[in-house]
């Protein structure tokens, strides 16, 4: 027997599929797919962070996609996953995301860590999904001095397997407000014990002779970024040579010159006075009685 | 006493006639003028104005640094030449008084049309840095107006005291006098009082009135820009001033004793002296002229050779010329000679001057603005140039206009020439006074 429809349940069909298939587009629609790129660095002796940065196409080029929220896990070689944790971009498209401390963090049996970020929902952009590979990599660094020079030496040693990483480019370079001062070289390869040996000379300048010392390894391929600082006293000492808290002709008002606080408010005070006294002086006229 | 009738007939404030009310009403336009080109000023900012980031100190402060050099006749006149004693300038006193004091009130104001945020005036008293030669004008500047309001105001009080009496028609304006005179009837002690408040007053002014040009000056001076940076910056603008002051002084009391018949108290000896006077200070100023273009001309460092080559050669050369040789050369030249001392080639002098005196400020300020250390670069076109727009025009006659307007207020109803110091000098005795003991 053939079931019967009434007309219109073809029409009330048809309605409910355009209306999914208009959700479904409208979920879609106007939202930008953000290129994310993942960066590992490692600061000696423990600290370890994930940088991710997500960019979108805007309307004045790429532009950082703030707000982004990211889970952030790690993958097995069963192809299991665990979730470490879950970061958000900043206004500029950045997370950073500290693995240091973290539980499950653990290297697979070839001594790699994979990780993955995933977004997640977001008003803007679509959903998007990356990964990134590194090893774990120890980088140690010391001054010696030889022959009254001092040099800062440094070794990269795999730390899984514990064999010296021989031919990275190592730069060796000081810690300054704007972009670090290169010392030496432009960057140093390490000898096949993983070992590197630069000369420091000794005018560089820093407060009251310090210097902030590092060893770095930058975007390689297998350990990712790689930095050592140490501090030590061998640079040349800075004279601070800043007026700022001095009394001086470009201070702020509450800092002006003793001298010149004294003499022109002393004028000042002289002929106020004096006019004030005349002015007086036309009040004892008006009330002279002879 | 007949004698004091007849010079008190002869000094006494008098009505406008039909020439002083065209003269007022003209002038008075001009400020309504102003005031409107103001208002728009303060309304749309000072984007208005051909003032851009290069010029920023345009026909405003050229404006204003004149003001302050005429406001120096106040201490030429009243206290060096008092001082000096040279009597034959008593008749000129008042007259000098009342152009400084309407000088400098206009600078004053010149100051705060030249602001962006004028409502902010509060801040340079309450934030100003003593380190800041501005702070230092703004200072001097109030301190100068008080001084020559008082020493405009002392030696009125006999006067005043001498037009209560003869005002006796006139109950309104007796009542005013009465009150200004403050009692004065001329006792021992009301004299000592006022002699010694004048001799104060006229020694205070000196300084005060070289400080508040060299001041000036120094606001140009602490820069190291090409045409300002020079130690030698204050004593230039003081005689410029001088020069500028003198003129203005010769212009109106020429066109004082046209107007109110003063022929037996302005003579043509005033001007002869006036004259002489000029020729001096024109030679000295002319000199400092010489000297400040003339070193750097020698030196001729990269930034000091582009300027006086604008100066000399370029842009600014005509009217470069026209004042240093129509304002200063040709006056020397006409006035050393007795025939140049007569009174109207001496009022065409002092005029020619006085104008001369405003475009030498003009030209003090700008050029040097349109050469600065760095090259202008990536600007629009028009800010390499400075062409006062017509709105800065407007607002500086307008300035110019209310300056001559204090001015004639105040010859209308104060007595242009001292009435009770010309009866001492002519030893005419007051006798409403008390005598000495």
């Amino acid at each position: 027997m053939k079931t019967k429809y009434p007309p219109y349940y073809g029409l009330i069909f048809l309605l409910s599929l355009s209306m999914l298939s208009y959700g479904g587009t409208y979920g879609q629609e106007g939202k930008s797919r953000p290129r994310v790129t993942l960066s590992y660095s490692k600061l000696m002796p423990g600290s370890s962070l994930l940088t991710i940065t997500a960019k979108y196409k805007g309307a004045d080029g790429f532009e950082g996609a703030a707000g982004l929220g990211f889970d952030v896990s790690q993958l097995f070689d069963n192809d299991s996953l665990a979730l470490l944790g879950h970061t958000e971009t900043n206004a500029d498209g950045t997370a950073i995301y500290d693995l240091s401390g973290q539980e499950n963090y653990e290297p697979d049996s070839t001594g790699t860590y994979t990780l993955q970020v995933v977004s997640g929902k977001h008003p803007e952009f679509t959903k998007v999904e990356k990964s990134i590979s590194y090893r774990d990599a120890t980088l140690e660094a010391r001054i010696i001095k030889e022959d009254s020079t001092n040099y800062i030496t440094a070794t990269l040693t795999d730390t899984f397997s514990g064999e010296p990483v021989a031919d990275a480019p190592l730069k060796v370079q000081v810690q300054r407000l704007f972009r670090p001062l290169r010392i030496g070289e432009e960057f140093y390869m390490t000898e096949e014990d993983g070992h590197i040996e630069v000369p420091i000379d000794p005018d560089i300048p820093g407060l009251n002779g310090r210097l902030n010392l590092e060893v770095v390894l930058t975007d390689s391929d297998t350990y990712g970024n790689v930095k050592n600082a140490l501090e030590a006293p061998l640079g040349e000492p800075i004279v601070n040579t800043s007026t700022f808290y001095q009394r001086t002709m470009w201070s702020p008002p509450s800092r002006t010159p003793l001298f010149l606080l004294i003499v022109p408010n002393l004028l000042i005070l002289g002929i106020w006075g004096t006019l004030l006294y005349l002015v007086y002086n036309l009040f004892k006229i008006y009330k002279s009685k002879n | 006493m007949k004698k004091l009738d007849n010079l008190v007939s002869d000094l006494a404030p008098r009505r406008f006639g039909l020439y002083g009310k065209l003269w007022v009403g003209f002038l008075s336009l001009v400020i309504l003028a102003a005031l409107y080109a103001y208002s728009r000023q303060l309304r749309q900012g000072l984007v208005i104005t051909e003032m851009r980031d290069y010029v920023l100190w345009g026909v405003y402060i050229s404006n204003f640094v004149f003001f302050v050099a005429i406001s120096l006749v106040g201490s030429l006149i009243t206290a060096i030449l008092r001082l000096s004693g040279a009597r034959w300038s008593t008749p000129l006193t008042r007259i000098s008084e009342i152009i400084a004091v309407a000088a400098i009130v206009m600078a004053g104001l010149t100051i705060i049309i030249d602001m962006g945020r004028p409502e902010r005036l509060l801040y340079l008293f309450l934030y100003g840095r003593l380190q800041s030669p501005i702070i230092w004008d703004v200072i001097v500047i109030s301190t100068y107006l008080v001084i020559s309001l008082l020493l405009l105001y002392y030696p009125l009080l006999p006067d005043f005291a001498i037009l209560k009496k003869y005002s006796g028609d006139k109950p309104r304006r007796q009542r005013w006098y009465a009150r200004l005179s403050l009692n004065w009837k001329g006792n021992p002690e009301q004299k000592r009082r006022f002699r010694r408040a004048v001799s104060m007053l006229s020694v205070m002014i000196i300084p005060v009135a070289f400080g508040i040009h060299t001041v000036t000056a120094w606001l140009f001076a602490t820069t190291y820009r090409p045409g300002w940076d020079s130690s030698n910056f204050g004593p230039y603008f003081i005689a410029g001033a001088f020069v500028a002051g003198a003129g203005a002084v010769i212009s109106i009391m020429y066109v004082l004793r046209k107007t109110y018949k003063l022929d037996n108290y302005i003579t043509d000896l005033h001007f002869d002296r006036m004259g002489k006077l000029l020729v001096l200070l024109c030679l000295v100023y002319l000199y400092f002229n010489i000297n400040e273009y003339l070193v750097p001309a020698y030196k001729n460092t990269e930034g000091e050779a582009d300027h006086l080559h604008q100066l000399f050669l370029g842009e600014y050369a005509p009217l470069f010329w026209l004042v240093i040789i129509g304002g200063l050369i040709v006056p020397i030249l006409v006035l050393i000679f007795p025939k140049g001392r007569k009174p109207l080639p001496v009022f065409v002098m002092g005029l020619i001057v006085v104008v001369g005196a405003w475009w030498k400020r003009y030209l003090i300020v700008t050029p040097t603005l349109l050469h600065p250390f760095l090259p202008i670069q990536g600007v629009p076109e028009s800010w390499h140039h400075y062409y006062p727009s017509g709105l800065e025009w407007t607002i500086t006659f307008g300035t110019l206009a209310m300056a001559l307007l204090i001015i004639t207020i105040l010859v209308r109803y104060l007595p242009i020439i001292p009435i009770h110091e010309t009866a001492e000098e002519l030893g005419i005795t007051n006798k409403s006074e008390t005598p000495a003991p």
